[in-house]
């Protein structure tokens, strides 16, 4: 099977690195011209020249600005003015104690995990629709299933956006318009692999088997047993872009490793 | 993104017409070597040469067994002791009653529908997870969470599939080996089709009209039943080498059908 997404715009949030740059370059590996987006310019420029590097002939462009901010998107969709996929991906974490996250808090990971959504699919699905095609996805996490007692705040985040991706393919019916969310698990990002690269040279071990143990420790429930990469959770994204993928809309779809411990 | 399935082999239960034809037929077109299994020699040669006729140069063999029954399975595990793919997708759906069914009936649609996945999965799972590859799949429907009254012992059946599904995941681990479900809705498949044609003709109605009052029975979003393409294509990805961190997952084709955000 061969998925072709020449012709297809593709903008993904917080693309500058980890899964959303995976993202970013199975689209383009399909295909796809994409528009890769991140706060910072430098950060946006440096990840466009890696992946014209990793992809001679790639149609890439940035833009930055902060689609956690009502100001950001305005500027994404003024710069990115149509698209044909929307990958709702940027997205913040933190571990914190409940009743130390403040107010605020709660309030910026609404902000940034979900209005940056909202906004964006807001602005840029009615002319998929009008055109008769077009995908959006969600990133979502595991994390918005099994709400993670460290973090309940992501964790809240990230179900509303399941709920948000439910509706909006509810609205767009059968326009043409597919709307899914994706829950990866935990997954070695570069924030991820430092973490651990760090602890095995602390721990002068081998950085395998730290990662095991970590996964052990942090998702006794995966089936797999191992972080996955970001590419995996990347693919998964592709084919639900692709032609192919047009009867699974409202979906929920899981590249967890089997962390989940559910028959759905 | 391309998916090359050559190297693999890949047995597909309940595959001479349907989901699982065209299953057979995406993973055939991803080069894998096919088996095409039915119960009489005359479909299954007929779905061979079909195959081939679609896809020349397909590696495609075929076996006549009913995978339904012990005997069966065992007819088809002695010609395929190993395979690296297996699609569980042999099943009956016969609208019935709940309290017509028998229980004469109620043990065929659980020996149809789940044990010969179980029993296919039982004998060549150890040899996927020894040789460290494998894909397992289970074609359920999304009636394993929507039961549905007219069909109890199907729906039944299709969520049993699902806990067999998460449960095998589980056995395989790490090992290599993924396995997952996928729920379609209804899809025009060629039973389905037949049924929508001899309905229409009986009551004077158009094909449209009676396929729009089966829908109403499962309302999609996307208002349309899914072809069997569409199913095969969820089917053909989780089996790719690319889908190696989903397992123990239900994989929805089912137009949004389920009102559900899981």
């Amino acid at each position: 099977m061969r998925i072709d997404l020449g012709s297809k715009t593709a903008l993904i949030t917080g693309s500058s690195a980890g899964i959303g740059f995976a993202i970013a370059k199975g689209l383009a590996e399909s295909g796809a011209a994409v528009i890769l987006n991140g706060r910072k310019l430098a950060g946006v420029d440096k990840a466009v020249e890696r992946l014209r590097a990793d992809l001679p002939g790639a149609s890439v462009r940035g833009i930055a600005a902060d689609a956690a901010t009502a100001e950001g998107c305005a500027e994404i969709v003024a710069q990115a003015s149509s698209v044909d996929i929307l990958i709702n991906n940027m997205g913040i974490y933190a571990h914190q104690e409940f009743f130390d996250i403040p107010d605020e808090e709660w309030q910026r990971f609404f902000e940034v995990n979900v209005m940056s959504g909202v906004r964006l699919t807001r602005a840029l699905m009615p002319a998929m629709m009008e055109r008769g095609w077009g995908r959006v996805v969600f990133i979502s996490s595991e994390s918005g299933v099994a709400t993670p007692a460290e973090m309940i705040h992501y964790g809240f985040t990230k179900t509303a956006q399941l709920a948000l991706s439910r509706g909006l393919a509810k609205v767009a019916g059968n326009s043409g318009v597919t709307v899914n969310a994706v829950l990866p698990g935990l997954t070695l990002s570069e924030g991820v692999e430092a973490l651990i690269t760090s602890m095995a040279h602390e721990q002068g071990r081998a950085i395998e088997e730290v990662s095991v143990e970590f996964m052990q420790t942090m998702r006794p429930t995966s089936i797999i047993g191992r972080l996955k990469r970001v590419d995996e959770v990347a693919n998964m994204v592709v084919y639900v872009c692709s032609p192919q993928a047009s009867a699974t809309t409202g979906a929920a779809l899981r590249v967890d490793g089997g962390v989940v411990d559910s028959i759905l | 993104m391309q998916i090359n399935l050559d190297q693999k082999t890949a047995l597909v239960t309940g595959s001479t017409a349907g989901i699982g034809f065209a299953i057979a037929q995406g993973l055939a077109a991803a080069g894998a070597t096919v088996i095409i299994n039915g119960r009489t020699p005359e479909r299954v040669d007929a779905a061979v040469e079909r195959l081939q006729t679609d896809l020349p140069g397909a590696k495609v063999s075929g076996i006549a067994a009913d995978a339904a029954t012990t005997s069966g399975c065992a007819k088809i595990l002695t010609r395929v002791p190993q395979t690296d793919i297996l699609i569980n997708n042999l099943g009956v759906f016969t609208p019935h009653s709940f309290f017509d069914i028998l229980d004469d009936e109620w043990n065929r649609v659980l020996e149809t529908n789940l044990l010969s996945g179980m029993r296919l999965s039982r004998a060549l799972l150890p040899p996927m997870m020894e040789q460290g590859w494998g894909r397992i799949v289970f074609i359920s429907s999304v009636m394993a969470t929507m039961p549905p009254t007219a069909a109890l012992h199907y729906g039944v059946s299709k969520a049993a599939q699902l806990a067999l599904s998460r449960g095998l995941a589980k056995i395989a681990g790490n090992s290599g080996v993924t396995v997952n479900s996928v729920l379609p809705a209804l899809t025009l498949s060629d039973g389905v089709s037949d049924m929508i044609a001899a309905t229409a003709k009986q009551t004077g109605q158009s094909d449209a009209s009676v396929t729009r009052q089966l829908m109403a029975g499962t309302p999609t979003l996307l208002n349309r039943p899914a072809t069997v393409t569409e199913v095969a294509n969820m089917v053909v990805y989780l089996c790719s080498p690319q889908a190696s961190a989903t397992t123990g997952a239900a994989l929805r084709v089912d137009g949004g059908a389920v009102d559900s955000i899981l």
